[in-house]
């Protein structure tokens, strides 16, 4: 087992382990389930300083599966001819192994020998051709800690797992909020074993997501993510939390079967067949633009739903307001990521086409600033404080969408930072409501006032993030939606031109103007909301006798803060620790396009 | 088998006889029954065992006869052998009457072992709690006798015959308690749905007959595709026979829709699945449907490449104005799942809620049927065979925390399970487990059979699979409504009463076994997989 199998399944298995607790031991189960937590947290940032040491990295991808070809080759019968020796094997993966380049992908037809090959040498052929398409993709250089593992032959289905500069941060990501989930979650008693056993569940669920580098892992993990996430809102949320539940349940799995859908036309129209990501990144743009646009599509609303792209949000804003303050903030955190992630990591390099296609640009680019502008609108209506902040998160979520559809570096490199950057902000943004929640036992914003006077350390921690939020210069938020906003609007960024005349007629700068209101709107609610809550004369009585930030939820909240801050001043480290894969994937979308 | 093989030396025939008819008889039916008699041991064992329990019933004190039980299950494993020992063989049995190869083979083990898990819930099911078991245990052997024989069908004759020893002890079955107005209400609407659907399968082999001058299910494709077709010269004539042979197929196909539940003869399923017995419910939703899919696959086969000799993807498989019969079977496979799911949605009963759920996988099932004969990967009856062993593991699951539940509290309505997350922990988590696999959310049994049926379909292509599957996962999604709202009301609401439910060992082992079984379909797939993709028919 390498250090990433235990990063994906250490959750799962503390999960087992605090299964044979007895329910009673509530401390037990809350110090077990940290710790596991914590130490999972230590692996991925094991990985981190890992990957830092770029190609000496350990379990490169390239070298792993070189790796299983070599196995792969040896225990096959390949023949009379080849069976002498080892040049006979070098000289059968010359013959039959050899990949054309053809528009920049590699290409690998059966040989027309094929027939007159034993059974086992035609196994082999596959298996080995299909990885060797996987290895000519140029993310594979930067895909680290790979672990390959043959699961359902018979559908070849494996077990491969691996992080590069995309997933990575997102791993780092969600182990550090679950810990500080945990430590949150300490005055949880309604069920603790449970709530623990599918928090872990959840955390599992999660990583696997992004770790997956085979389609049909990708969608187990995906799908893993769905029943604790059900639970978990409909145990322990509020009032309307049945409602709710079943809403996000039910609009996620909508999504998540039409991506079952495409994953399997994907499966059958690329020879090998395969479920192999890297092999796909390879092999699907070759697929004609009618059906490339379809599967798109297909994929694209299952992400959407998940990120969640208007028309698609009202899920959210009912699972965010009915969520536990702990659960909220791992929806909004890493959950939405997965969104992003997907569109990413599958649409753009499988499907380039039609990621550079006009049409869906403009309609990406289109979305994103509905999002925007349309989230802070909603924001600003709002008069639940955890609403506003629901609905905050569908316009910081239109940011990514913005930079994705720019398809230069500056704007991808905004978009995936803005992903990381909201999952600390808005993490940190339901933790804050959910402190004054836990004392008013509301969230009714007209009804609060005047918390600055009283808890003076949690206003101090509440702006830092708010601003953050609102995208301050200084703050982590600022960058990002600054990148995302800079690709947007640059079209010339880039080694090639040729963007320009492709985009130019409906990704115009309007996109970018109207989306620019966004910033303006979120920094009227947000400095609207600081004012009523924080700021003014206290309404009522009690309010003078809430206590302040609690060490438990200082320590959930600082290192958030402290985030807010690194990054935001620091945000160089994480770009290039970014680059590399960034780089490679939006070259092989912008190289789909034949320049 | 040996005891078998002395019998059959037994049997030689020893008289010298003159007459041409008998020597026929002599030289070519004799040998070749005797010669089948030894392939015919499981049958043989099920009906001994059958036999042997009523009259062991009639000796035996009645605070005994519950145990009958164990012979019930010993009486299912004993066939296990002879099938295991002929698994690879592939002939015709019995002048082509039945067969034996593979296929049969699968699913009459499949039968036999799908049948112990119901022997061990009668057995703890309290409804038959102080009775004699003996007539129970019987009939329920010779259903699972008639089944075993419908898989090994090749022929109209056993084919309809076979179907009918398993109508009619499961007309007993659901009927079994008779003072029970619910339960005799059932099984006078199972019987009289049962003998309408007859009836109309008769008809439609009667029309088949007419076409083909044969009763086996080998030369259905007689009528589309050989020599003798070119008969058909004339336009009209020709439309005639294939209007013919719409109605045959559509005829025929009513009489085995009424065994899997599919539309349009799925009716009598909510009232009977809520009127039987629970543990005959289970075995009705599961082994019964099961054999339906088995004789479909059969039959259908003879319309396709797997029995008749076609080409893959022959297109000159066509009914009535040249259309596919496989794009009926799309369409019935699509309203067959929306109306199962549609219904499903307001239901308050489990039992209820279950036969509409069983309705809809009947859908699902359709799905693997329409591929038949095409040119994939992987097959209808793979795909059929490794949805069935996934089904029976959830299906099952779920009947068996049912009658536990039911066991306590003497009621399976939806409203008596507030709260059973707190008072049955296990129960719940494991009914919630089996929920999940029925929606066909990873990682369970129910999701690899869904993932399994896709395959098929998307690999086949063209506009009718691809709107099929994106009928089927709209139907996924529809379907967590109502299997959802299971889990709702054990954990999201609070119950009347806190009192722990105790459940017994025997039926908490069943629970275990197919909390095991829906994991291990997922994650040791392969293992499955590897009997699955092998199931050959007999041409």
């Amino acid at each position: 087992m390498t250090s990433i199998t235990w990063c994906i399944f250490l959750p799962l298995l503390t999960a087992g382990v605090l299964l044979l607790i007895p329910s009673s031991l509530k401390g037990l189960i809350k110090t077990v389930s940290l710790l596991g937590a914590f130490v999972t947290f230590l692996i991925s940032i094991g990985l981190v300083r890992g990957y830092m040491l770029g190609e000496s990295a350990p379990g490169g991808a390239d070298r792993v599966l070189e790796e299983r070809i070599e196995r792969i080759l040896d225990g096959a019968a390949l023949g009379p001819a080849y069976s002498v020796g080892p040049q006979g094997k070098e000289r059968w993966r010359a013959d039959f192994l050899t990949p054309r380049i053809e528009n920049g992908r590699s290409i690998l037809v059966k040989p027309t020998v094929f027939s007159e090959f034993t059974p086992g040498a035609q196994e082999a052929w596959e298996q080995a051709a299909e990885l060797i398409l996987a290895k000519s993709v140029s993310l594979t250089t930067h895909i680290k800690f790979v672990e390959y593992l043959p699961w359902i032959q018979r559908f070849k289905i494996n077990y491969f797992v691996g992080v590069d500069g995309l997933s990575l941060p997102l791993v780092a990501l969600t182990t550090l909020l679950c810990v500080l989930c945990f430590v949150w979650s300490w005055n949880i008693d309604k069920g603790t074993k449970g709530y623990f056993v599918l928090f872990l569940l959840l955390e599992s669920g999660l990583i696997g997501v992004f770790c997956a580098l085979d389609f049909f892992l990708f969608y187990v993990f995906w799908e893993i993510v769905l029943l604790p996430m059900y639970f978990l809102i409909g145990v322990w949320g509020g009032e309307n939390r049945i409602y709710a539940a079943i809403k996000f349940f039910i609009y996620t799995l909508v999504g998540s079967v039409l991506m079952l859908v495409a994953m399997l036309v994907m499966y059958f129209m690329t020879e090998p067949h395969t479920f192999n990501m890297l092999t796909l990144m390879n092999l699907a743009p070759g697929f004609s633009p009618g059906v490339a646009s379809l599967l798109f599509v297909a994929l694209f609303i299952g992400f959407a739903i998940k990120v969640p792209v208007f028309p698609f949000h009202t899920w959210l804003p009912d699972a965010h307001v009915e969520a536990p303050t702990a659960v909220s903030v791992i929806l909004a955190g890493v959950l939405l990521k997965m969104g992003g992630y997907g569109l990413f990591r599958i649409s753009y390099p499988m499907l380039p086409g039609t990621g550079t296609d006009k049409f869906f640009i403009a309609l990406i680019a289109v979305l994103g600033m509905i999002n925007i502008v349309y989230g802070a609108f909603c924001a600003l209506a709002q008069k639940d404080f955890k609403k506003l902040v629901a609905y905050s998160s569908v316009s910081h979520m239109g940011y990514v969408l913005l930079g994705l559809a720019a398809l230069n570096h500056t704007g991808v490199t905004g978009a995936v930072l803005q992903m990381i950057n909201h999952g600390v902000s808005s993490a940190m943004l339901f933790l804050i409501v959910g402190v004054v929640y836990d004392r008013a036992h509301h969230r009714d914003l007209t009804r609060f006032g005047g918390m600055a006077l009283q808890m003076p350390w949690y206003t101090g921690i509440a702006t830092v993030g708010f601003f953050a939020s609102l995208g301050l210069p200084g703050l982590n938020g600022f960058i990002s939606e600054f990148l995302c906003f800079q690709g947007a609007f640059d079209f010339r960024d880039g080694a090639t031109g040729s963007l320009i005349t492709t985009t130019q007629g409906i990704h115009s700068p309007w996109i970018v103007y109207v989306s620019l209101l966004g910033i303006i709107l979120a920094a009227v609610y947000i400095l609207w909301t600081i004012q009523r809550v924080y700021l003014g004369e206290v309404k009522r009585e009690e309010y003078k006798r809430f206590p302040d930030v609690s060490f438990r939820e200082v320590l959930a909240l600082a290192p958030l803060g402290i985030l807010c801050i690194v990054l935001g001043v620091f945000p160089n480290g994480l770009i290039e620790f970014m680059n590399g894969s960034l780089t490679a994937v939006t070259d092989l979308v912008r190289g789909a396009m034949g320049n | 088998m040996h005891l078998l093989n002395h019998l059959q030396a037994l049997l030689t025939l020893p008289v010298a006889v003159t007459a041409p008819g008998v020597e026929q008889f002599r030289d070519t039916f004799y040998p070749a029954i005797i010669d089948s008699l030894k392939y015919f041991g499981p049958e043989t064992q099920v009906a001994v065992a059958a036999i042997a329990i009523l009259l062991l019933d009639l000796v035996l004190p009645i605070q005994f006869s519950k145990h009958l039980a164990w012979a019930a299950i010993l009486g299912c494993l004993a066939p296990l052998s002879g099938i295991g020992h002929y698994y690879e063989d592939s002939k015709s049995l019995f002048l082509g009457m039945l067969v034996i190869d593979p296929f049969a083979n699968f699913f009459k083990a499949f039968f036999l072992l799908g049948s112990i898990p119901v022997i061990m819930l009668s057995f703890v099911s309290r409804k038959l709690e102080g009775r004699r078991m003996g007539e129970y245990y019987f009939i329920l052997l010779s259903s699972v006798f008639g089944a075993m024989l419908m898989a090994s069908s090749t022929h109209f004759l056993t084919l309809f015959l076979s179907l009918e020893i398993l109508s009619v002890c499961s007309y007993i079955l659901v009927g079994y308690f008779r003072t029970e107005r619910k339960g005799a209400e059932a099984a006078l609407k199972y019987i009289i749905y049962g003998s309408i659907a007859a009836a109309i399968m008769g008809y439609g082999f009667s029309l088949w007959y007419g076409m083909t001058g044969s009763g086996e299910i080998s030369s259905l494709a007689r009528v589309f595709w050989s020599p003798e077709h070119e008969i058909y010269t004339e336009r009209n004539q020709q439309a005639l026979a294939a209007l013919t042979v719409t109605f045959a197929f559509l005829f025929v196909f009513v009489g085995f829709a009424y065994k899997i539940a599919a539309i349009p003869m799925h009716f009598w399923a909510p009232d009977v699945y809520e009127g039987a017995p629970t543990v005959v419910t289970a075995f009705l939703s599961v082994i019964s449907k099961a054999a339906g899919f088995a004789i479909l696959l059969r039959f259908l086969g003879g319309l396709s490449s797997s029995v008749s000799g076609l080409a893959p993807g022959d297109m000159a498989v066509k009914l009535w104005a040249g259309v596919d019969w496989r794009l009926i079977l799309i369409v019935i496979s699509i309203l067959t799942m929306t109306l199962g799911n549609l219904a499903a949605l307001w239901q308050t009963n489990l039992k209820r809620l279950m036969a509409y759920s069983s309705i809809a996988h009947a859908g699902y099932l359709l799905m693997g049927l329409s591929i038949l004969g095409t040119a994939t990967r992987y097959t209808g009856t793979q795909t059929i065979a490794f949805y069935l062993v996934a089904y029976l593991s959830m299906n099952f699951g779920a009947f068996a925390v049912a009658i536990l539940v039911e066991n306590r509290l003497n009621s399976s309505e939806l409203e008596d399970y507030k709260g059973l997350g707190r008072r049955a922990p296990f129960l719940a988590g494991a009914l919630t487990v089996f929920i999940f696999s029925l929606i066909g959310v990873p990682p369970t049994a129910g999701f690899m059979g869904k993932f399994h049926l896709f395959m098929g379909i998307i690999d086949v292509g063209g506009w009718p699979y691809y709107l099929l599957a994106i009928a089927a996962a709209m139907n996924t999604a529809l379907s967590a409504y109502y299997y959802l709202k299971i889990a709702r009301v054990m954990y999201f609401e609070k119950g009347s009463s806190l009192e722990l439910i105790q459940s017994s060992a025997l039926g908490r082992v069943v629970v275990v076994g197919m909390l095991f079984l829906t994991f291990y379909l997922c994650f040791c797939a392969d293992s499955i997989l590897k009997t699955t993709l092998n199931l050959g028919m007999h041409v």
